[in-house]
């Protein structure tokens, strides 16, 4: 049995690539490695100190 | 508008080398303001073509008051008037807050602003006058298009640039959304509008017939899913967490449907052209995409409403929140809607009827424009100096009655659309047509009347919105507000 290069095989081939990547994409953001600094990104739409938002002394 | 320096307290960690530099929020203040004016502006013209639909006599025999030529003008004031001076606005506010930077070039960005207000004020002049490449979202012709193509590049220079100056090692999700929209939104213009000018005033594509079609769905699906999506997913990143004043639920799950949605949405254009002359292929590829697509449609959902969880107590008093909620919720059904009616056998019964019309103003009212008046409101004041708005009282009353307005619309035109699909494909026993098309236009007939009720509820909203920032900022200093030092931890 011969493996026939067609149109078919590089669409297959083409969707498991790009399973593969998701899958890669998802395990990398999963990683424990990346918690830390994920949740130091996270912070930064919070510490934009805004001094119209400070209470009149 | 002069501004004046407001004085680094000692106290406050501003940046130490940039200690007299000051965030550029000139610009954003004056693209918030056009945004509630192009909003009413917008709104209006919507509201005036849904009464001509009921009372056709409304055009008064004038071609420039003619529906045809008035439903392009007001699709293109919403979209690139009234959201994209939203998008405008929160995408140079959010992306110098979150890289700790002024933006990169005042004067590109003055241009920015004032070349986009010429694009709609050529367009308000132009489209009534019947000067149009027929192209649904694409209407206008040449020489605006180039004008666009070049506030856009200047758009993206000034948003990148900012980005390069960044005073944090990370470059935070929102900015990515609103990345992938800028760079997109250059794209699809520029290939969709190539065209071969034949005077100043008329220009022919290079494209015809079905690659035409398809890639002006193309581009056509992809303002849905970058400019009244990926941007204001940016937005929505930014908003929420400050709103509900802690980070967002999932950062992880940020990135992962931020690539998900990026990569999917460009292939779902086809579902527009379901039983045309598009290949069967390229149509069921298109169904598969936007099937896909729920998933980090939702992903995004989940994530901005799992973030205000723990405070939903606060409902009761901030009306920007209500917002909120209720904007995140729209986002939701209206990307639960859309796969469904891409479903070829859905869309048989659905295409051409007013259920499209319904599916579209949840996404455009529900989604854009809620998410929109929660962005103005927390950011109108605190660009113009001030601790919140004027009236809370307001703000409340403006949800309220645009709450009310979008289900007055989206259920009528829900109930017409299924209507009209039902009443065009019904067969008598011999095979003749059961209703001609005129019984279909007098059933829809009181449909048209909540329709039109429901769009000026939201309208009304919006008046109410204008008046609240008018009190707001009419007595202001506006301040420039120092850049800030990012924390230590970055």
């Amino acid at each position: 049995m011969s493996i026939e290069l067609n149109v078919g095989l590089v669409r297959g081939l083409l969707t498991l690539i790009l399973f593969l990547a998701f899958m890669t994409l998802w395990a990398w953001a999963w990683n424990k490695n990346r918690k830390h600094d994920f949740d130091r990104m996270a912070r930064l739409p919070l510490e934009d100190h805004d001094p119209t938002q400070e209470q009149p002394r | 508008m002069s501004a004046n320096v407001l004085p680094a307290s000692a106290a406050l960690p501003y940046a130490g080398t940039e200690a007299r530099a000051t965030y550029n929020d000139k610009v954003v203040r004056q693209f918030a303001i056009m945004t509630v004016v192009w909003g009413i502006v917008g709104m209006a013209v919507g509201a005036f073509i849904a009464a001509q639909l009921l009372w056709p006599a409304l055009n008064f025999d004038i071609p420039w008051l003619t529906y045809s030529r008035l439903r392009p003008l007001h699709t293109n004031a919403v979209i690139f008037a009234f959201a994209g001076c939203a998008l405008f606005a929160t995408s140079y506010y959010v992306v110098q807050r979150t890289c700790h930077a002024r933006l990169f070039s005042d004067r590109l960005a003055a241009f920015t602003f004032w070349g986009w207000q010429v694009v709609i004020v050529a367009a308000a002049i132009t489209l009534p006058l019947g000067m149009t490449q027929s192209k649904e979202y694409a209407e206008l012709e040449w020489p605006i298009d180039l004008l666009i193509a070049a506030v856009w590049i200047a758009y993206g220079v000034v948003f990148f640039g900012t980005i390069v100056k960044r005073k944090v090692k990370h470059i935070y999700v929102a900015n990515w959304f609103f990345a992938s929209y800028i760079i997109t939104i250059a794209v699809l213009h520029i290939v969709n509008n190539l065209a071969i000018p034949v005077s100043p005033t008329k220009s022919y594509v290079i494209y015809s017939g079905v690659v035409d079609a398809m890639v002006q769905w193309w581009y056509g699906h992809n303002a849905v899913g970058f400019f009244l999506t990926a941007g204001f997913l940016g937005m929505m990143y930014y908003v929420v967490p400050k709103q509900a004043g802690k980070p967002i639920y999932s950062y992880r799950l940020s990135i992962v449907h931020f690539w998900a949605l990026i990569s999917i949405y460009m292939w779902a254009g086809p579902h527009h052209l379901h039983y045309t002359s598009l290949p069967d292929w390229a149509q069921s590829l298109g169904m598969v995409f936007s099937l896909i697509l729920l998933a980090p449609s939702w992903g995004g959902m989940i994530n901005g409403l799992m973030t205000m969880s723990g405070v939903w107590h606060r409902l009761r008093t901030d009306p920007i929140l209500k917002f909120l909620v209720v904007s995140l919720s729209f986002y939701g059904m209206a990307t639960f809607e859309g796969p469904l009616m891409s479903i070829k056998t859905v869309n048989a019964l659905s295409h051409y009827t007013d259920w499209t019309i319904g599916h579209v103003h949840a996404g455009a009212l529900g989604w854009v424009a809620f998410i929109t008046i929660a962005a103005m409101y927390q950011m109108i004041p605190r660009v113009f100096g001030k601790q919140q708005m004027w009236s809370v009282k307001l703000m409340d009353a403006h949800f309220w009655v645009a709450t009310i307005g979008i289900v007055l619309y989206v259920t009528s035109m829900w109930i017409a659309g299924v209507m009209q699909g039902l009443m065009w494909r019904a067969v008598n026993s011999d095979g003749t047509l059961t209703y001609t098309f005129v019984e279909s236009l007098k059933a829809t007939y009181p449909y048209y009347g909540i329709r039109l009720l429901g769009g000026l509820m939201f309208l009304s909203g919006m008046v109410i919105m204008a008046y609240n920032v008018w009190r707001t900022v009419r007595d202001t200093q506006p301040v420039d507000v120092p850049v800030l030092a990012p924390a230590t931890s970055h």
